[in-house]
């Protein structure tokens, strides 16, 4: 985003990606990705998460320097955010990935809002987490969307209804229903 | 679980909801079994999400997490964390009691010494808040980070608006419990104290029933007013504070006052009869929102009960349902008159028309259940409210809004949950922040918005509320110099989209004026101290330049003209000091083209008393310009400045050297080739090669290249028609197509092509028909026309077609001589109506000594003109006034260039004629 050029490229991806065109994602995602990987590091290294800055708060940052470098408007703000959680969720179950992979158990600390409950085992679940949550999306894509801007990104419920144009009741009721389907999927023999 | 169809899974949904509704047991099992009708896998299904949803409620439940201490209070939960910040469960942790509390910190907020007396201030007063409907304030202070926090009774209890529905409370009910609430306001207010943010889940009602207001003066009192410090701080929502509940004043950012509470009561009302809240249309973006709570009138609540056949019906059911009522047309009676005016007149868009008080808002309420009539007035009530809409534009005003309301948050209070850790960093964050989205504001923003049709207006209102906060920076850190120079660029944008009369403008002269006098009067001092600031230097200079062109368009032009000077001369030595700076560099040529304009423009046409200066600024503006493009190659504003000033040399040139004029046309054609392909086809672009193709055509026409002028005039007429087609709406895009046309005609005349030349008069005609019938009594549209006309007359006549000749000589003769013959008549009209008057084919409508009067008329107004002159001798000569006939055309041969060209041989033929023909 130090480049104007990019700016520009991000309006036109987050178009793109906003009416629906699923590789506008794979453009969109190297241009602001280093910025939204800083700010997912910096939440999974820090031990004190009240002390953290928040990722909604980081996000807004973000976009304000869109917006500062004007190439972006500001009716994309909720595209952008919708994206930024998506790509948050890339972000940390490429993590989680990796700390798999490094057969670490140190315990990955991803909660992202005190309230999720279903994260505490993600280490063993991402990859299934993951295609759990690409299978909700095909049922549900307003769900995961609200899903990944809520958890993702912490964002309030309120933040979430505003941001997907929907009332906080819809969105709660979502957000329950999801996580219960998602915890049924991620433990069957529960 | 197994796959499902999506169908599937928005059934489960539905029943998954439902079944949450019963508490886990037999029953809900029951549930179960009844609605998956037989299908075992539909059962196993719903029991298994049930039962995954207890696991998860209950794993949220027992998250740990470390939770901070305030003073002798230990955090025990977290309660919320919003935009402010963050509100915790604690308890008292001293050895007494176990007390429960909430408490509200504050992230971010820049915290000072200073404010800290009047924080306790506030305490004070809270303190003084003791009301059982409210919760009770209990403690304040900073924690050892420097965030402020309140501690407030713990209250236990549901949002208002999920009690009611679980309760099934009945409209009476509802308004029962309302008017509790309303008693709670009303003694806040009596104390002075307005709570601003209320809304269901600042609202919680106890097992008791009664209801508990949390966060009374809480906005006011965790917010420091870090700006401006008059303890009138307003606030303004941030990123992410809903609009929802706020009213249009408070979104505005104006000072808040009790109409605020009113409105917010209104909203809660409104929501608690019908479940809907008054701007709540299901996708809205929360620009939207801003917009509708604005400008637009929410449904009376009665309409806004959901009763559309479908899945409407079914929620407008559960609606009625929630409020004892069997359907949702029986509660939309009962809603319809007392309760409907109601809510409109505490949701008016001006506190003004809102209930004065809390309290009479009450007493209408208590009026109602009493069954008196209410003072409202329903129809008054929603009529009022639609006046104000019809009053506003609201599109663009809403994007402001949002960026206003960004600003004020940073401006006022913080929007980041931010803990103020690092406050000193922090604070400065935050200045540079709402700096630099005001300066955004100022300088991009409403340069993008000033695309969109109508939109000046809204652009003057958004950079004048932004300079507010730009005032109020600078006032905080006077200073800061680059500040005060941003501030001063915020002023010449404000004056610029009030009235600077080369931009689109909303027509305000006078405080455009005043607003470059105060961009010029910061500037001055800083230039003076600091002359190496070329920004500031810069900006004063373009200050000056447009404060005189202002003046030079609303009388007094010897001021104007002086200040254009002044400002061009500081130019020139900005651009002798900075010689390699491209800014400079492209200012200083629009200044010297302005200067120049100044001198040779008088009365719209290029006037020859000062040529010569004016061609030796408009020299000078070329350098200037072609020095930036080497800085700055193919720059699109520096390249349509340096066409047309080009084509202005070629103007000033071609009065006394026609076939020297042609290379600066060429030039200024040429020039525009240095452009990008796509900035080619821009718009400013497009219009500048057209520019410059009629004045190369019209040269080389003069000349007698008739092939190479007709071949220019077309691309012009071509480039002129698509930008017309392609901006329908612009009158001006139009007219602007006449130009090319109508010397087509001309020229094809000139070259002896009858036939094109009445086509295109024809043409010309056309274009001013569809102007006409946009603006029928447009003098310069209808004077156009007849002037074409009348032309196209003798080519008809020519041609053996005198019908047709007569109808248009008839349609234009009059035109000409009442519009050249009224007062304001000019000295160009005056000249064409006497040369129609003369040489008119249709020989019953000649009238030589009206013509002679006219051509007397406009050679005393302009005597520097050759072409009046050559009209003023053909009127003596048809008034058989051959001495002075004579003595005019060879006025008219001093005047034109000396050159042979076919104009001026045209001229020594009919000296010839009038000295040795016979009198007609």
């Amino acid at each position: 985003m130090d480049s104007t050029a990019n700016s520009g490229e991000i309006t036109l991806w987050l178009g793109q990606w906003s009416q629906g065109d699923p590789a506008a994602l794979d453009r969109l995602a190297p241009l602001v990705y280093d910025q939204l990987r800083a700010i997912a590091d910096n939440l999974l290294r820090n031990e004190a998460p009240d002390h953290t800055l928040q990722p909604t708060a980081l996000v807004s940052e973000t976009f304000l320097k869109l917006l500062d470098l004007h190439r972006v408007s500001l009716n994309d703000r909720s595209h952008f955010f919708a994206f930024a959680a998506r790509l948050m969720r890339r972000v940390l179950i490429d993590h989680a990935r990796r700390e798999k992979a490094a057969k670490r158990s140190s315990g990955l600390r991803l909660p992202l809002d005190p309230e999720l409950g279903w994260t505490g085992s993600i280490n063993e679940v991402s990859l299934d987490l993951s295609s759990a949550l690409d299978e909700l999306e095909s049922l549900d894509a307003t769900g995961v969307r609200a899903l990944e801007l809520r958890y993702f990104l912490g964002c309030t419920g309120e933040e979430t209804a505003a941001l997907l144009g929907l009332s906080a009741s819809t969105v709660d009721r979502s957000l329950r229903f999801s996580l219960a389907w998602l915890n049924s999927r991620l433990h069957p023999k529960l | 679980m197994p796959a499902v169809s999506q169908e599937r899974f928005q059934q489960l949904a539905v029943w998954f909801e439902a079944a949450l509704r019963i508490p886990p047991g037999p029953v809900r099992d029951e549930y179960v079994t009844q609605v998956s009708a037989g299908d075992e896998t539909v059962r196993e299904a719903l029991l298994r999400l049930l039962e995954s949803d207890t696991d998860v409620q209950g794993r949220a439940s027992s998250a740990p997490a470390r939770l901070p201490r305030f003073g002798s209070y230990q955090a025990r939960g977290l309660l919320g964390v919003g935009g402010m910040g963050a509100v915790y469960r604690a308890t008292r942790e001293d050895g007494e009691l176990r007390h429960e509390v909430a408490v509200k910190v504050v992230a971010g907020v820049m915290w000072s010494p200073v404010l800290d007396e009047r924080f306790r201030r506030e305490r004070q007063i809270l303190a003084g808040l003791q009301h059982p409907y409210i919760a009770r304030f209990l403690d304040g202070g900073i924690t050892g980070e420097g965030a402020p926090y309140l501690v407030m009774e713990y209250v236990e209890g549901e949002r208002i608006d999920a009690w009611c529905d679980h309760q099934r409370l009945t409209i009476d009910a509802r308004l029962e419990l309302f008017l509790k609430v309303a008693e709670a306001v009303s003694y806040a207010h009596q104390k002075l104290i307005v709570h601003r943010d209320l809304k269901p889940s600042n609202i919680l009602v106890t097992c008791g029933g009664e209801p508990r207001l949390l966060d009374f003066g809480v906005a006011r009192t965790l917010q420091p007013t870090a700006v401006g410090g008059d303890g009138q701080s307003t606030l303004t929502p941030g990123l992410f504070a809903t609009p929802l509940y706020a009213s249009p004043e408070l979104l505005r950012g104006e000072n808040p006052g009790v109409g605020c509470d009113v409105y917010s009561l209104g909203v809660l009302l409104y929501e608690m009869l019908c479940g809907r809240r008054p701007f709540s249309g299901a996708n809205l973006p929360p620009a939207a929102i801003v917009e509708q709570v604005l400008f637009t009138d929410a449904p009376p609540p009665s309409a806004a009960v959901p009763d559309n056949p479908g899945i409407d019906q079914s929620v407008g059911q559960g609606v009625a349902e929630a409020r004892g009522v069997d359907h949702a047309r029986a509660l939309r009676r009962q809603l319809q008159g007392d309760l409907d005016a109601i809510t409109a007149k505490a949701l008016a868009k001006s506190p003004a028309d809102r209930y004065a008080s809390v309290e009479q808002f009450a007493e209408d309420v208590r009026r109602y259940l009493a069954g008196y009539p209410v003072q409202a007035s329903a129809v008054g009530a929603w009529q009022r409210t639609r006046k104000f809409v019809a009053r506003n534009k609201a599109r663009v005003a809403a994007v402001a809004a949002i960026v206003l309301a960004l600003i004020a948050g940073l401006v006022g209070t913080t929007w980041q949950a931010r803990v103020a850790q690092q406050e000193r960093v922090a604070s400065d964050r935050r200045f540079n922040q709402a700096r630099e989205l005001a300066r955004y504001l100022v300088f991009e923003l409403q340069t993008s918005v000033g695309d969109l049709p109508g939109s000046t207006p809204v652009r003057a209102e958004m950079v004048s509320r932004s300079l507010e906060y730009l005032d109020r920076l600078s006032a905080e850190r006077s200073n800061d110099e680059n500040l005060r120079v941003e501030l001063a660029r915020g002023y010449l944008q404000l004056a610029d989209v009030l009235g600077n009369p080369f931009w689109p403008n909303i027509g305000q002269p006078a405080r455009a004026k005043e607003s470059y006098r105060k961009a010029i009067a910061i500037l001055a001092p800083i230039t003076a101290k600091s002359p190496e600031n070329r920004d500031a230097r810069l900006s004063l200079a373009r200050g000056k330049l447009f404060l005189g062109q202002s003046i030079g368009f609303s009388g007094g032009s010897a001021e104007g003209r002086e200040l254009v000077r002044v400002a061009t001369e500081e130019f020139g030595q900005l651009a002798a000091r900075w010689p390699s700076d491209f800014a400079t560099r492209s200012w200083a040529a629009v200044a010297y083209s302005s200067y120049a304009k100044s001198l040779s423009i008088q009365q719209g046409y290029v006037a020859t008393s000062n040529a010569d200066q004016a061609l030796a600024a408009i020299h000078e503006s070329t350098g200037h310009a072609l020095a930036a493009l080497r800085l700055k190659p193919g720059e699109l504003v520096t390249v349509r400045q340096l066409s047309s000033s080009y084509k202005t040399i070629g103007d000033l040139t071609e009065l006394h050297d026609r076939p020297g004029a042609t290379e600066y046309f060429r030039k200024s054609l040429a020039a525009l080739d240095q452009l990008s392909p796509q900035d080619r086809e821009s718009v400013v672009a497009l219009g500048a090669r057209s520019s410059a193709l009629l004045g190369l055509g019209w040269n080389l026409g003069n000349l007698g290249d008739y092939p190479a002028s007709l071949r220019s005039l077309e691309e012009a007429r071509r480039i002129r028609e698509r930008m017309s087609n392609q901006d329908p709406k612009n009158v001006q895009a139009l007219y602007f197509r006449t130009i090319p046309s109508r010397n087509l005609a001309i020229i094809h005349g000139f070259a002896g092509h009858t036939a094109e030349s009445l086509a295109n008069f024809l043409d010309t005609a056309a274009i001013y028909d569809r102007l006409l019938a946009r603006s029928p009594s447009n003098p310069t549209f209808r004077f156009g026309r007849a002037e074409v006309q009348s032309s196209a007359a003798n080519l008809a006549m020519k041609l053996g077609r005198s019908v047709e000749a007569d109808r248009l000589a008839n349609a234009a003769l009059p035109v000409l001589k009442q519009i050249a013959g009224s007062p304001d008549g000019s000295d160009v009209e005056l000249a064409i109506a006497a040369r129609s008057l003369l040489e008119t084919e249709v020989r019953s409508l000649r009238d030589p000594k009206l013509a002679l009067s006219f051509a007397l008329k406009s050679s005393r107004m302009n005597g520097k003109e050759a072409e009046i002159q050559e009209i003023l001798a053909e009127a003596y000569w048809f008034n058989r006034d051959r001495e002075h006939a004579v003595e005019s055309i060879q006025k008219a041969l001093a005047l034109i260039e000396q050159t042979p060209t076919p104009a001026r041989q045209n001229f020594e033929k009919t000296l010839r004629r009038y000295q040795t023909a016979k009198l007609p």
